[in-house]
């Protein structure tokens, strides 16, 4: 049961929140993107064991999205900002 | 009309009061008015709520805010020629827990800290509470008030006189 | 021989008796007493029958650790099927049972199994009852195996729970765990301290210790009345989670039928202080499992804090110092008591218990306790490979100590192995935790308390203000000798009592190459009972690490995980069952809807009605007769859990198009568009209507589930790839209500609410929307039907909601106005081949499927999804599409699920499935809607299907995913 800080709201109980997995960036446009480039980005993630990026949002409190670096191994959170 | 058609819902006399204990009161309000601003000025630094002359103003987040007016009606022009507002007083029901043990029902709803800052002196929360989405705030010493969206005002209810109820036990074997 | 309660002495209240019964017979104990202490002293020496081999078991230990005695409680309305008799505290009326023995515990018909026992190893039942099938043997071996049986009615009991937040969380009341409190106390620090037992002092209360003066007993109830802190008794931590929360489970005692006996807590620490103290083991020996076998500190807690003497014959093996604590106790209360020590030299305390008349064997063992439903002797061998026998009645063992570590390691924490004290100790955690006393493997108190200081000292450097009290002065101690077990020894000895597991078990698994500590922990089961090996878990390793030839940390533990004890599931649903479970929406006029008699449902996370009943009917005929309403007449449907998302902004046309399916930046203002929202991966998650109120203002209609995910679909879009656009989101759903009128009249009822909007079809086609005024509130009304029919969507503030429904029921009247519910609905929309998403569609189902390919390529934007409907899997010719079938028997509703089968040489395989299926009272036929592989070309060929439905195979002919009015001439006209 992490306590996450939310970059507006401050820590906050996990269960305030969403996860939505690594961040991709998003390749289009889609006539030029190749099959194997957009299963990627919708499937492949890099499974870190340690420091890892990914997307939370506050859902059940401001409602805002933010990505946060999270070691997978200790769950100890090194940041959270807004997305860039 | 609105507000017997709620409380009437709930069961609930003309003040509203839905449990009581020792030392604790919690009643249900609705607005009078209560609009949802974006694009709007003043802009409020988040987790604030302001005392605005015709309505307390809540920070929701970057872009958006809540006007709520227990008296009277909120004027759109308030915020600005530019401000995106919706009318959203009949999707609001409000509930007051006051008196020395208001905290008692704070921790049977809410993983967070009552004492931990979050609930200081002009600030307010967007958080979950008894597994809802709830905006809650300090309205003045030992005076909670927990929003929550009128169609699980019913809920809310029963699981506040529950919550009551298992308070006093507790309070009671101490 | 059997125990006694003492005339003084023990933590008990002698002047405040309880009666309870144990078995039936009608017993007394004292406040203060646990069950077990209280079973003791009335002489029960058969506590229950073991789990496997139904062998007579007595109670062994004196706490959380305890094995055996496993008993069915009742008191009141309370009711646990495998309560633990020594954690148990004893309650006046209380009725207690074995939960094992037929007919009864002393003459169980199933203990012949026993002699059964060389075919009934670890893991026989893998080799074994293959033939006819397991099933055949299942439910006698769940009659004979197993623990207490659970009472069939409802617990409607209400179990509190609560948060709390603290600087310090000390878990354990014992002597390192107050040092801890009182030190953080004095630094100002905000301290919690929890104790599972229902006094402070752990075992201060019967180690016979004097501190400052005092026994330690009395210190302990001297520091604990002065602790200005919140201290929780009678409170197990049971589970340590992420970043600091800890889970409590507190026993609380009440009278009120309706409140369960016990609170939950999750406190939330910056620093923990684990003070969780030590578990003892016992040593291995031929039939070790008797009653009358226990751990010599249990027998020392029963006679100092509980005032029963186990026995007045004891022997006592041991292979530590602290075998000769407990004799010493025994000795003191007046038992003939006789220490087996395996080493030939033991610490000073040898002499004070040979002082106070306790007999030493020392360089000698014990491999076998004698006696069948009782010990009545006990067979000693020494060094020298003499044998002795000696008469006994209590044979309690001391095999040393294992740290309670089991928190530290829920934490993350690692273990490491210490060969001199034979202890598993806390290393390294990566959360704010720290460890002292006995937990930490510190066993001598002066470096306990000192531990307890240091650990607050880190916490709050140079504020602690609280010095250590005096303590006597500690003798000279001899190391533990390990004796994990002597392969000299003939008989079965036991490692793990509760599951019965053997060192025989552990051999065999061994052999069988079984060698890992979790195949070891799985296929003997050893460590797996209500118990969680807490006295047997390193004794099985370390069997296992002797008999592979490996050290102990080679082996290592398995992982700890919560709970420490078992927790009640009702204390953990606290009160959320009956109308708590989980939140329900209402709608504005659902008293409207009850006084109509409405039988409601939840429907994605809001109460609505299904369907209104009349008279008699039953649930069939009433929705029959409302979709039949529906088309004659005019409907009436409370749609106010629809969403309502507004989007405003100078960019909501450009935004709305990259995230929707459908063209929208062009819908003109005042007009609605039918629209699907996809996922990047192309599946369509939510359909619903887009209305354009003006340039700059759309609002979108979201199906009720679906709301709060579209809302923070939208919000992920804005925020992380399209943040400069400016487009805000309001979610209105609750704060408005939408009543649905449909019908051939419904137009007819409409007109009759004063309200000077042009109905007429010029003005309000069908797909578009005006505003106005009636009964003196703004009003929405949309032209918009999910019935096929001539519908509308009036929308106001939800406040009105309950007026306007009930004005609307009176005017139509002679109209045959119907309330009709989400069922009746159901039925008509699927007349039409409406699709219901996630009921009509799945995880996979791509646009193409539904037969709306068009926006792919007219839009020429990047939308969500748009390149996943470009791939070769989204354009294969033979997916699945949806269609509308027509069974060959018309009156025959096939279930919802039943598969379209192909036939293809002997194979058969499923081409898709049936989705929704109803009977129709328009068409007086059945109607189905079906995804099937190619099902477009199906109803081109005007072809049939074979359908499987539950054993029956029949077949339908596919058709247009439309029943009936494919022109749409009611809709329009």
């Amino acid at each position: 049961m992490l306590i996450i800080p939310c970059p507006w709201c401050g820590p906050r109980a996990e269960q305030e929140f969403h996860f939505a997995g690594e961040p991709k960036a998003r390749p289009v446009p889609a006539e030029q993107v190749s099959d194997q480039t957009w299963a990627h980005y919708l499937y492949h993630r890099s499974n870190e064991k340690g420091a890892h990026r990914e997307l939370w949002s506050h859902a059940h409190g401001c409602g805002r999205w933010f990505v946060m670096e999270r070691d997978t191994h200790t769950h100890q959170i090194l940041s959270t900002k807004a997305p860039a | 009309m609105a507000s017997n058609s709620l409380f009437d819902q709930l069961d609930l006399g003309a003040d509203g009061v839905i449990a009581k204990g020792d030392n604790l009161v919690v009643r249900l309000a609705i607005p009078s008015h209560a609009v949802m601003v974006s694009n709007g000025h003043p802009s409020i630094p988040p987790n604030r709520v302001e005392n605005l002359s015709l309505c307390k103003a809540f920070w929701l987040g970057p872009d958006r805010m809540l006007a709520i007016s227990e008296h009277g009606r909120i004027d759109a022009e308030f915020f600005g020629k530019d401000a995106l507002v919706s009318d959203i007083t009949d999707g609001i029901a409000l509930f007051h827990i006051s008196g020395p043990c208001w905290r008692e029902i704070f921790v049977r709803g809410s993983a967070e800290n009552p004492d931990g800052g979050m609930l200081d002196t002009g600030l307010c929360a967007q958080t979950l509470f008894a597994g809802l989405d709830a905006l809650v705030h300090c309205a003045g010493p030992e005076h909670l008030v927990i929003q929550i969206e009128r169609p699980l005002a019913s809920f809310f209810s029963l699981w506040l006189i529950e919550a009551t109820k298992a308070a006093q036990a507790s309070l009671a074997a101490k | 021989m059997t125990a006694t309660r003492l005339a003084h002495g023990g933590n008990i209240d002698r002047q405040k008796p309880i009666t309870f019964t144990w078995n039936g017979r009608v017993m007394t104990g004292f406040a203060g007493d646990t069950v077990a202490s209280a079973l003791l002293a009335n002489g029960v020496r058969i506590i229950g029958r073991s789990f496997k081999y139904h062998r007579p078991r007595g109670i062994m230990a004196a706490g959380a650790d305890e094995p055996n005695a496993l008993v069915d409680l009742t008191h009141g309305v309370r009711h646990e099927p495998n309560a633990r008799a020594t954690t148990v505290l004893l309650e006046d009326g209380m009725q207690i049972s074995v939960i094992q023995g037929w007919p009864n515990v002393d003459w169980d018909i199933f203990g012949v199994l026993d002699l059964f026992h060389r075919f009934l190893p670890a893991g026989f039942y893998y080799k074994s009852f293959f033939k006819p099938n397991w099933g055949f043997y299942e439910n006698a071996i769940r009659r004979m195996a197993g623990l207490g049986r659970a009472k069939t009615s409802a617990d409607r009991r209400k179990f509190d729970a609560r948060v709390d937040h603290c600087d310090v969380l000390i878990i354990g009341g014992g002597m390192a765990g107050i040092c801890a409190a009182r030190a953080a106390i004095s630094a100002g620090l905000n301290t919690i301290l929890v104790e599972d037992r229902p006094h402070l002092g752990g075992r201060l209360n019967w180690c016979g210790r004097v501190i400052d003066g005092m026994p330690a007993d009395q210190w302990a109830q001297q520091i604990a009345s002065d602790l200005n802190c919140r201290v929780l008794t009678n409170a197990v931590a049971f589970g340590y989670y992420d970043h600091n929360l800890i889970g409590v489970m507190e026993t609380v005692q009440t009278s009120d039928p309706d409140c369960g006996d016990a609170r939950l807590w999750q406190i939330r620490a910056r620093h923990v202080v684990l003070a969780t103290g030590a578990f003892e083991r016992p040593l291995l020996f031929a039939d070790n499992d008797r009653p009358g076998v226990m751990l010599a500190d249990a027998a020392l807690c029963y006679v100092r804090h509980y005032g029963v003497l186990v026995g007045d014959r004891i022997v006592i093996a041991t292979n530590n110092d602290s075998g000769y604590e407990s004799a010493i106790g025994l000795a003191q209360a007046g038992a003939e008591v006789t220490v087996v020590d395996i080493r030939p030299i033991a610490g000073g305390i040898q002499q004070r218990a040979e002082m106070v008349g306790v007999r030493v064997l020392p360089s000698a063992r014990v491999i076998k306790a004698i006696g069948r439903t009782a010990v009545t002797a006990v067979d000693i061998r020494t060094n020298r490979g003499s044998h002795i026998r000696i008469d006994a009645d209590i044979l309690a063992s001391s095999g040393g100590w294992s740290p309670a570590v089991h928190l530290f390691s829920q934490s993350g924490g690692k273990l490491r192995w210490d060969d001199g004290t034979l202890t598993f100790v806390p290393d390294q955690s990566p959360q704010a935790v720290r460890v002292i006393g006995a937990a930490n493997g510190t066993f001598d108190p002066a470096a306990s308390m000192s531990e307890a200081i240091a650990a607050i000292n880190a916490i709050a450097p140079e504020k602690v203000s609280w010095s250590l009290p005096a303590l006597s002065q500690t003798e000279k101690s001899v190391a533990i000798e390990a004796l994990w077990q002597d392969p000299d020894i003939i008989g079965r000895q036991w490692v793990d009592f509760q599951n019965d597991v053997t060192f025989k078990d552990i051999a065999l698994a061994a052999s069988e190459n079984y060698v890992s500590v979790e195949h070891l922990k799985r296929y003997t089961t050893l460590g797996m009972a209500t118990d969680q090996g807490k006295t047997s878990n390193v004794i099985g390793l370390a069997i296992m690490a002797q008999l592979t030839g490996r050290e102990i940390p080679a082996v290592g533990t398995t992982t700890f995980r919560p709970p420490f004890v078992p927790v009640s599931l009702g204390a953990m649903a606290g009160s959320r069952f009956g109308p708590l479970h989980s939140p329900l929406h209402q709608l504005p006029a659902h008293q409207s809807h009850q006084k109509l008699g409405a039988e409601f449902r939840e429907y994605g996370g809001w109460w609505r009605p299904a369907f209104y009943p009349r008279n008699s009917e039953d649930a069939f005929a009433t929705i029959q007769r409302e979709a039949k309403a529906v088309r004659a007449g005019v409907g009436l449907l409370d749609a106010s859990s629809l969403g309502k998302i507004a989007v405003r902004g100078k960019d909501a046309a450009e935004f709305l198009n990259l995230i929707y399916y459908n063209e929208l930046a062009k819908l003109k203002t005042g007009r609605l568009r039918y629209c699907f929202l996809l996922r990047e991966t192309g599946v369509v998650y939510d359909d619903g209507v887009v209305a354009r109120l003006a340039d700059d203002h759309y609002l979108l209609s979201p199906s009720s589930s679906h709301t709060k995910g579209v809302l923070d679909q939208l919000e992920l879009w804005h925020q992380t790839e399209y943040p400069s656009m400016q487009v805000s989101f309001h979610n209105l759903t609750s704060a408005y209500a939408t009543i649905s009128i449909a019908g051939p009249q419904s137009r007819t009822l409409l007109a009759r609410m004063e309200s000077g909007i042009d109905l007429s079809d010029q003005a309000l086609p069908h797909m578009s929307l005006t505003h106005g005024t009636m009964m003196g509130h703004k009003v929405q009304l949309a032209r918009v039907s999910f019935t096929g029919e001539r519908a509308y969507e009036l929308t106001m503030p939800a406040g009105q909601g309950r007026t306007f429904w009930e004005h609307l029921m009176n005017l139509g009247q002679d109209l045959g106005i119907t309330p009709i519910g989400i069922e009746s609905l159901s039925l008509l929309r699927a007349e039409k081949g409406y699709i219901l998403i996630g009921t009509d569609t799945d995880g996979l189902t791509l646009p193409v499927d539904l037969g709306m390919a068009g926006p792919l390529t007219a839009k020429k934007v990047d939308f969500v999804g748009k390149r996943s409907l470009l791939t070769p899997d989204a354009m294969r010719p033979d997916r699945r599409q949806l269609i509308g079938l027509r069974p060959t028997d018309d009156q025959f509703v096939p279930a919802v699920g039943s598969h379209a089968i192909l036939q293809v040489d002997g194979t058969r395989r499923s081409i898709g499935w049936i989705t929704s299926s109803a009977f129709s009272p328009h068409l007086n036929h059945t109607i189905c809607l079906a995804m099937i592989e190619g099902g477009r070309g199906l109803v081109e060929a005007n072809a049939h299907v074979t359908i499987f439905d539950r054993g029956k195979t029949t077949t339908a002919r596919a058709v247009e995913a439309c029943f009936f009015d494919q022109q749409g001439v009611r809709l329009n006209g």
